[in-house]
């Protein structure tokens, strides 16, 4: 995809270099670390409704994080549909969903091409399962919903070096905001659901210093720890006390066999606080 | 958005500057700015006018106001000799004698490649080269101005004054063709017979660049018809079937109150915002 032919400026920004004063400044350190309690997540902005050409859309934000140079994540979701399917898909006596996950160009520290990357197919397979399980599928056969969102801003560390941190812990966290949007714009589609569905995510830390052990927290954001151990994102329904997708990653310390268990747990107490932001935003367009 | 130009910023002030000019809205956080104007972005089965601007071995590229160029395929379009008829290595090496460059033309646009350029077909007696008339490009869409997907956006309307027939087409990219009334190839049909008789037609004219004679008033109705878009245009309104046809009678009463008649096409300015006024007002 590369332009071959022109000499191209680097694929992300890049930072000037700063230089440290001899005086010794002592290092800015008090911002950084987590300062919320370990199982509080950010705070979200959600409105339903801000696309008025899309059957259904939503806006999601997360509160930008208090260690100033994470963004906080921005998400637009419109769901188009349910509308008939093309005429030469085969017959289907269920909704056929489709969801399309994308990076806006500008939204991550590398800049993202125009088409979808595998990243970004693997967050729309992963959107897609979660759904599956809250929509009443058999309700409009022969048709079929498109779910787009974009990512207009993903939760990064613009200030850290290409090589720090791993893109697969900022995916968790922007999966579950495309989970909780995307049931948000479907409720605004009047598309039925068993239930609403929203994500969470729970990953076990390693905070920096030796004697530090490691602990679960909810919505981590991976630059204010030292190291992410293992992560998991979930898709929960809470009135029906189901789990629609469970996304798991990392290596978790043998010696505990519990972990796994409290890491889903709290991953789920993390959805159900989005929950919470999400039927209080849907009571209020109601209302 | 701030309305100072960049080089007013101070250079290290926190202040967000658009690049873009139009209307913003704000969610919480995240700003947007809705453009004026915009480039038109393709969709399937929008009807689009276009003007082809290089031709290839085996397609021509189009402009139709489009970030990039449409592609309009040899084999989507109708080579004469029967419509349904296979492309042969002899089309390829006169693939200037249906359309060269600069030839304007109307297509519906067929599909759409993954990166947005849109590929265009005229297999339809609808569809093809444009001639007998004028064209207008208009900005396209954003801003509540400008060319509307509608339900019509091809019609015929009677000339006021002595004048023929006319036929309008709205492209959805803002590209407008208004040109004289031919008789479709149905009507001739119609009029005489057969069906090999109309192959053997289509083949003559679909491709001409040759235009038809056109009478005076003709010309001068179809001019004041372009004067009618573009002063719809200017004054932001919707160019839509209904404001054109509404705006065109209206033009004509304008002219017959003015010193120089029927003759008096000009509805720049002033007039134009006085044929503005009078649609909106009713």
């Amino acid at each position: 995809m590369a332009d071959r032919r022109r000499i191209n400026g680097p694929p992300g920004s890049t930072m000037p270099p700063v230089f440290e004063d001899d005086a010794g400044q002592p290092e800015v350190k008090s911002g950084k670390g987590r300062d919320r309690a370990p199982t509080a997540i950010r705070k979200m902005f959600l409105k339903t409704g801000v696309t008025p050409s899309a059957s259904g859309s939503a806006y999601l934000e997360f509160e930008k994080s208090n260690k100033s140079d994470v963004s906080g994540l921005k998400l637009s979701c419109t769901v188009h549909g349910p509308r008939s399917l093309p005429r030469s898909s085969p017959f289907s006596p269920h909704i056929v969903l489709s969801a399309h996950v994308k990076y806006a160009p500008f939204a991550t520290k590398q800049r993202r091409g125009y088409l979808r990357d595998p990243s970004e197919r693997d967050l729309g397979t992963h959107l897609e399962t979660a759904l599956r399980g809250a929509i009443i599928a058999d309700r409009w056969p022969k048709s079929g919903v498109d779910i787009i969102i974009s990512i207009i801003e993903g939760d990064q560390d613009r200030e850290a070096s290409k090589s720090q941190g791993d893109e697969t812990w900022d995916m968790m966290n922007a999966l579950s905001g495309c989970i909780t949007v995307a049931s948000a714009a479907l409720a605004d589609a009047g598309i039925d659901c068993v239930d609403t569905v929203a994500g969470g995510v729970a990953a076990l830390v390693q905070d920096a210093g030796d004697d530090s052990t490691p602990r679960i927290v909810v919505d981590p954001i991976p630059s204010e720890h030292e190291k992410v151990l293992g992560a998991c994102c979930i898709a929960y329904l809470p009135t029906r006390d189901e789990v629609t997708n469970l996304w798991f990653k990392g290596d978790l310390p043998a010696s505990d066999a519990g972990l796994y268990t409290q890491l889903v747990e709290n991953g789920i107490q993390a959805s159900r606080n989005a929950n919470r932001v999400l039927v209080e935003c849907l009571g209020e367009t109601t209302s | 958005m701030d309305a100072r130009p960049r080089h007013l910023h101070p250079p290290h002030t926190t202040a967000i500057t658009s690049s873009l000019a139009g209307i913003t809205t704000r969610t919480n956080k995240l700003i947007s700015v809705r453009p004026l104007r915009a480039r038109y972005t393709p969709e399937v089965g929008d009807l689009v006018v276009g003007r082809i601007l290089e031709v290839q071995a085996k397609r021509w590229r189009v402009d139709v106001g489009s970030v990039q160029l449409a592609a309009l395929p040899l084999s989507a379009i109708n080579l004469p000799g029967g419509i349904l008829r296979k492309r042969t290595e002899t089309d390829e090496l006169q693939i200037r004698t249906f359309f060269a460059e600069g030839d304007l033309l109307v297509a519906e646009v067929q599909q759409l490649f993954g990166d947005g350029a849109a590929v265009l077909h005229t297999r339809s007696l609808k569809y093809g080269k444009l001639r007998n008339g004028v064209f207008v490009a208009v900005s396209g869409m954003g801003g509540g101005g400008g060319v509307v997907r509608s339900r019509r956006q091809v019609w015929t309307m009677e000339g006021a004054n002595n004048a023929g027939k006319m036929d309008v087409i709205l492209g959805v990219n803002g590209y407008v063709w208004i040109s004289k009334h031919v008789e479709t190839p149905k009507e001739v049909e119609q009029k005489h017979m057969g069906i090999t008789n109309l192959e053997e037609n289509v083949s003559a004219t679909v491709y001409s660049s040759q235009n038809d004679a056109i009478d005076g008033d003709t010309m001068r109705e179809i001019a004041r018809l372009r004067g009618v878009v573009t002063a719809l245009v200017e004054n932001g309104c919707r160019v839509d079937e209904d404001m054109v046809v509404r705006g065109y009678q209206e033009a004509v009463e304008m002219a017959m109150l003015s010193e120089s008649g029927q003759e008096d096409i000009y509805l720049g300015g002033e007039r134009g915002e006085q044929l503005a006024a009078a649609l909106r007002g009713n």
